[in-house]
């Protein structure tokens, strides 16, 4: 088993903790943290399981040499742009949501959405 | 050493989210992508490890510190007022405090206190820069609109305290101070002053023969006139007071929250031991 | 008391699901995968990226050249979460400059202006030289982005937001979305050779320096949103 392996393993462990963090902590901005955790495991993830002991940065290529396989290095290099761009979507939407119920508590945000579409209803 | 430093990570992330405080964990965020950083160079992409470098450590970190300067903030201002919230030796005090604190903790938000003038007060509300206006406020004491008062905790008296004999002047008042309750006073009779402080030294001074005042506010500015002034002074209650909060009219969620804890609070008695802790 | 009974054992089960499903996908990640080795498209990359001679990053060569359309249209996504930021950023009020001012620190101005052109310069280089080593133009971009974020923090966002105009942004934000459609369509109307034989360089440059451009004014873009509605750090 090479170290590669092990490594990614150990990142799908933390993406794990991550997936537990964003269900079980209620606080919004707790559960933001734990998305980017996620996120960043799981750009780990890709990047070591094909990882070699040895690779060498696939920059100005001879035959012979081995090298680190360049595809799912620049799949994740566009998604880190992207997850910074959600995250700061997701962060200006709890923003909003912090300054209508003033609180970051998901159970209790929950909880006044269904209170005030129950008074809308009736 | 791979494995070494991806456990490091494992440890990281797992510490991250053990955290109380948001910010240490948004600092221990930054740290587990500088690690991840460093792995990516171990592992032969540096072009992977520029941008997680770059992202990661510096502006996910900035957006959250920006995110979190604000939010999960509740914004009291008040006026410093002794029994009910005031500063000893750099230290927050008062029964107000630990009746907000409570609400705070209650609504998972962190408690700020602004201590600020009296004519400030309606401004920053206004100006959304503040949700909760606290200090020994009373119904009326702000003759604004703009404003809904939250359930009382407390009750006392309006007075008036007046020379007994020999005075001459004005009946002074705070401004913005809303009397039509109490019509004993004329309109014309009252002078107005921007703070406290200026009123009671108008009344040292002689310029004035009494002022209006909440009985919390009128103990706390006894302390601050002479002597000899307080033994010829004499006090007449006007009316009723009822101690509560204020939040801006447009926030009926916070409102309704607010008002929720204060009477969970004093049906559970807390509030009743409070009081006979500050009040003795 | 039921309630939180209820919630506690739902607590577990989740905690265990997910456990013993991530614990699934670690044993398959260990066991059922072989040793690794670059796989077959990597392969070819590497190979193909040894037979041009004007490129050197492998990494390049697949987010530049052979995979363009993934790299545009995840462009086009970080272009709608920066949209959605500044749709926002019209319709919340934000705070009055005047009530915040940045921390004076004579240290930190100075040493910005002294430090922000040559983080700068290092961004373009970045861009420039893509193809070449590491760096990109996402790279090249984010350390662009990383010297406003020096600069926001010593002289204040108002300050900065007057030297990086926002209209001006907008325009080119327009302009650089046009460069790499147009990139794009030129790549799918002629073969690859055709087109690099024609422009040789230039066209990688112009693939990077769209790239570096796009994600320079997005992250500008939201700096200067949460700068404007949180105040100065």
């Amino acid at each position: 088993m090479s170290t590669g392996l092990l490594a990614s393993a150990i990142s799908v462990v933390i993406v794990c903790i991550g997936v537990l963090g964003l269900i079980l902590k209620r606080n919004l901005l707790m559960k933001l943290l734990s998305l980017n955790i996620v996120n960043t495991a799981t750009i780990l993830f890709f990047v070591l399981i094909v990882y070699n002991p040895g690779d060498r940065a696939p920059i100005d290529p001879t035959p012979g040499v081995q090298y680190a396989d360049p595809l799912p290095q620049a799949l994740v290099l566009t998604s880190i742009v992207i997850n910074f761009g959600v995250l700061a979507l997701s962060l200006l939407f709890t923003m909003v949501l912090v300054k209508r119920y003033h609180t970051l508590d998901l159970i209790k945000i929950e909880d006044f959405v269904r209170r005030e579409f129950e008074e809308e209803k009736s | 050493m791979l494995i070494l430093f991806s456990l490091l990570l494992l440890g990281l992330s797992v510490a991250v989210l053990l955290q109380k405080r948001l910010l240490n964990a948004v600092i221990l965020l930054g740290v587990f992508s500088l690690v991840s950083s460093v792995i990516y160079f171990w592992i032969g992409a540096p072009d992977v490890a520029v941008t997680e470098g770059a992202i990661g450590v510096a502006f996910v970190t900035f957006i959250y510190v920006l995110a979190l300067s604000d939010q999960g903030k509740l914004h009291v201002i008040a006026e410093e007022v002794p029994p009910f919230l005031f500063q000893e030796k750099g230290e927050l005090q008062g029964v107000e405090l630990e009746i907000l604190r409570g609400f705070a903790e209650e609504i998972n938000l962190e408690l700020e206190v602004e201590f600020v003038g009296h004519q400030e007060l309606t401004s920053l509300i206004g100006g959304r820069r503040a949700d909760v206006i606290a200090g020994a406020y009373f119904p009326g004491y702000l003759a604004e609109e703009e404003l809904s008062n939250s359930k009382s905790y407390n009750q006392s008296q309006l007075a008036k305290i007046h020379r007994s004999s020999g005075a001459k002047g004005g009946i002074g008042i705070l401004e913005e101070t809303d009397l039509s309750e109490f019509t004993e006073v004329n309109e014309e009779d009252l002078s107005r002053f921007s703070s406290l402080e200026e009123m009671v030294r108008a009344y040292n001074e002689g310029r004035i023969r009494g002022f209006i005042s909440d009985s919390g506010r009128m103990s706390a500015s006894l302390y601050r006139v002479n002597t000899p002034l307080r033994d010829e002074s004499e006090i007449v209650t006007l009316g009723e007071v009822k101690y509560g909060f204020a939040v801006s009219a447009e926030e009926e969620n916070l409102l309704d929250r607010l008002n929720d804890y204060l009477t969970e609070a004093a049906r559970s008695g807390r509030i009743d031991d409070l009081l006979s802790d500050h009040f003795r | 008391m039921e309630m939180g009974k209820y919630s506690v054992s739902m607590k577990t089960l989740y905690v265990v699901v997910i456990v013993v499903l991530f614990g699934a996908i670690t044993i398959g990640a260990l066991f059922m995968v072989g040793d690794s080795e670059v796989s077959r498209l990597g392969a070819v990359y590497l190979e193909r990226s040894q037979e041009i001679s004007n490129i050197s990053n492998a990494v390049f060569s697949v987010y530049g050249m052979y995979r363009f359309y993934d790299t545009l249209f995840e462009l086009l996504i970080f272009s709608t979460a920066v949209l959605g930021i500044t749709i926002f950023s019209d319709l919340e009020p934000s705070i009055d400059s005047g009530s915040r001012k940045p921390v004076e620190s004579h240290v930190v101005s100075a040493s910005a202006s002294f430090l922000y052109p040559i983080i700068a310069v290092f961004g373009i280089y970045l861009a420039f030289s893509a193809h070449l080593g590491p760096g990109g133009g996402f790279a090249g971009g984010v350390i662009g982005g990383t010297g406003i974020l020096l600069l926001a923090l010593a002289k204040g966002a108002e300050e900065t937001a007057r030297n990086f105009r926002e209209d001006s942004m907008k325009q080119l934000e327009y302009l650089v979305l046009f460069l790499a459609l147009s990139v794009a369509i030129l790549g799918a109307l002629y073969p690859i050779k055709v087109y690099r034989d024609a422009l040789g360089t230039g066209v990688i440059t112009l693939v990077n320096i769209s790239i570096a451009m796009k994600v320079f004014i997005g992250t500008w873009a939201i700096l200067h949103f949460f700068v404007k509605h949180r105040g100065e750090v």
